[in-house]
């Protein structure tokens, strides 16, 4: 996966406008951008369309991305860190068609990248821009379901309950139990979801040089934080936040400051670590980073056996 | 065709493409406040409309916005080529204007003469295009706020004056106030809400 990938797996497609989206539409979803990132934070209405996929696939991210797409971006599209998943293969391959732009796998290459749910190992630099995509952007959903009263809310910068919820997590549980989509403050003002990642990745929003923007197709909701913007993710002086720790390194590439996946490997329960940024893991194996259960030792005992046992003069071949 | 009408000026030769790296430029403008950003694409707009502001309202307004223009820019020629290119309404008071258009900026109206959004939804504001002479010289500016690492450094020439005490006074109607993009010559500036002015001589 991590060789570059071909520029074209298929002909750009003809009758649809760059992009897929029409001018009209991009013109009402870049002005919503412009204030998104003129409001830290604030949820921004738009008049999101029907894309050719469901709602809860990435509807909101494809919208933005699209609208800010231009021919000369290098797209990296991962779900849930990884680049060869269903999602992100189809939605890389979405934009090749529709916009004939380059892709990449390689975090470094990107100038923009579609994320589901992680934000790169790799720190991002200035001039990339992170889309992501969003189920549900309203932080307070599921204290107040009423988005009269939570428009209100945020109006009035009233947080109260969401902090009344973080306490009773901390009464009932002794912390805050929340892993993922932990809401944070922005620059003192907006509580924001900062969509499903890992609470993990919530120290990479803040002061990040890149450009985040946060899109919800089914919810018509988009939200930005410009590069080198605070964002604090809730907490209590005497609950810190803290994010995920790992107790063992990735599997396969040794690391031990990413975010791990866990794979079942068998039906007896056991299971392996493995960084959930493919990107990460396959360039840090690519530097000579080794972990556990690498496979290399595996490999050159089935080489060498191989080659001892074989006569008949063909080519050994090692294992993947 | 009436032979006495003016001929129109051009729009974008590429509008896709065109329009497309113009509102990177506005986009990277406003997330960085104060960083200029080379804008090209229209060239020939009607006087006294920039080539720059040409291109950013080309790039931003349709029918679904209303444009309000200061008195300089209340020509016919622009009009014309305002409604053509982009087909959004012309409005004469200001606080319905979803983008504004300034040539004359030491007789700009106060930026609280705008839309300035709402509480419930503060995004409703004015956009002022600002035209600029340029941020070579000119008043310096020390900038703070969302998109600036710590602080950023900006000379604007043929700015309002009183540009550092307007943005104070938009800076404090937080989350509602205008969002402002200066056109210079060739680039833009952009000073959202956020941004905190101080000016420096």
């Amino acid at each position: 996966m991590n060789a570059p990938l071909s520029p074209q797996t298929a002909p750009a497609a003809t009758g649809y406008n760059f992009a897929y989206l029409d001018e009209q539409t991009k013109r009402m979803i870049r002005r919503a951008l412009l204030k998104a990132v003129a409001i830290p934070g604030h949820q921004v209405p738009f008049a999101a369309r029907d894309m050719p996929m469901p709602y809860g696939w990435g509807t909101g991210g494809i919208q933005v991305t699209a609208a800010i797409l231009g021919s000369g971006d290098v797209l990296k599209v991962i779900d849930q860190g990884a680049d060869d998943t269903t999602n992100a293969v189809s939605i890389r391959a979405f934009f090749q068609k529709t916009a004939n732009v380059a892709v990449t796998t390689r975090t470094a290459e990107a100038t923009v990248i579609q994320t589901r749910h992680r934000i790169p190992e790799k720190p991002l630099k200035a001039g990339q821009t992170l889309v992501f995509q969003v189920p549900i952007p309203e932080p307070l959903r599921f204290l107040e379901p009423r988005e009269t009263e939570t428009r209100v809310m945020h109006a009035l910068a009233d947080y109260g309950l969401m902090h009344v919820k973080l306490y009773e997590d901390i009464a009932k549980h002794g912390h805050i139990a929340k892993t993922y989509a932990y809401p944070v403050e922005v620059e003192g003002r907006y509580v924001m979801d900062p969509s499903p990642i890992p609470k993990f990745d919530n120290p990479k929003l803040s002061m990040s040089p890149a450009l985040q923007l946060f899109g919800a197709g089914r919810e018509k909701r988009i939200y930005a934080l410009p590069p080198f913007t605070r964002v604090k993710s809730l907490d209590f002086e005497d609950h810190p936040f803290e994010p995920t720790r790992f107790e063992a390194p990735c599997a396969l590439c040794g690391a031990t400051d990413s975010y791990l996946d866990e794979v079942v490997t068998d039906d007896r329960g056991t299971r392996m670590f493995v960084c959930s940024d493919t990107d990460h893991c396959e360039e840090r194996r690519a530097d000579g980073h080794r972990g556990l259960l690498a496979g290399d030792d595996l490999v050159d005992t089935i080489t060498r056996e191989a080659d001892v046992e074989r006569d008949d003069g063909a080519p050994i071949v090692p294992l993947p | 065709m009436n032979a006495h009408s003016p001929t129109l000026a051009a729009g974008f030769v590429d509008p896709v493409h065109e329009a497309q790296t113009c509102f990177r430029a506005v986009l990277d403008a406003l997330a960085e406040p104060g960083t200029a950003r080379a804008v090209a694409g229209i060239t020939e707009p009607p006087a006294p409309l920039s080539a720059v502001a040409a291109s950013v309202i080309a790039t931003l307004a349709d029918f679904e916005t209303t444009i309000w223009r200061d008195a300089a820019l209340a020509t016919p020629a622009v009009d014309a080529w305002i409604a053509f290119h982009t087909g959004a309404r012309l409005v004469e008071d200001p606080r319905e204007a979803t983008f504004a258009l300034i040539a004359d900026a030491a007789n700009a109206p106060a930026w609280d003469a705008f839309a300035l959004g709402t509480d419930l939804d503060p995004s409703t504001s004015t956009t002022v295009i600002l035209q600029v002479d340029g941020f070579d010289a000119g008043a310096r500016y020390h900038l703070a706020g969302p998109g600036i690492e710590t602080t950023r450094d900006v000379a604007v020439a043929g700015a309002p004056a009183d540009l550092a005490a307007r943005g104070r006074a938009n800076r404090d109607l937080f989350p509602r106030g205008v969002d402002l993009v200066l056109a210079g010559p060739t680039a833009i500036v952009g000073l959202p809400r956020t941004t905190r002015l101080e000016e420096i001589g």
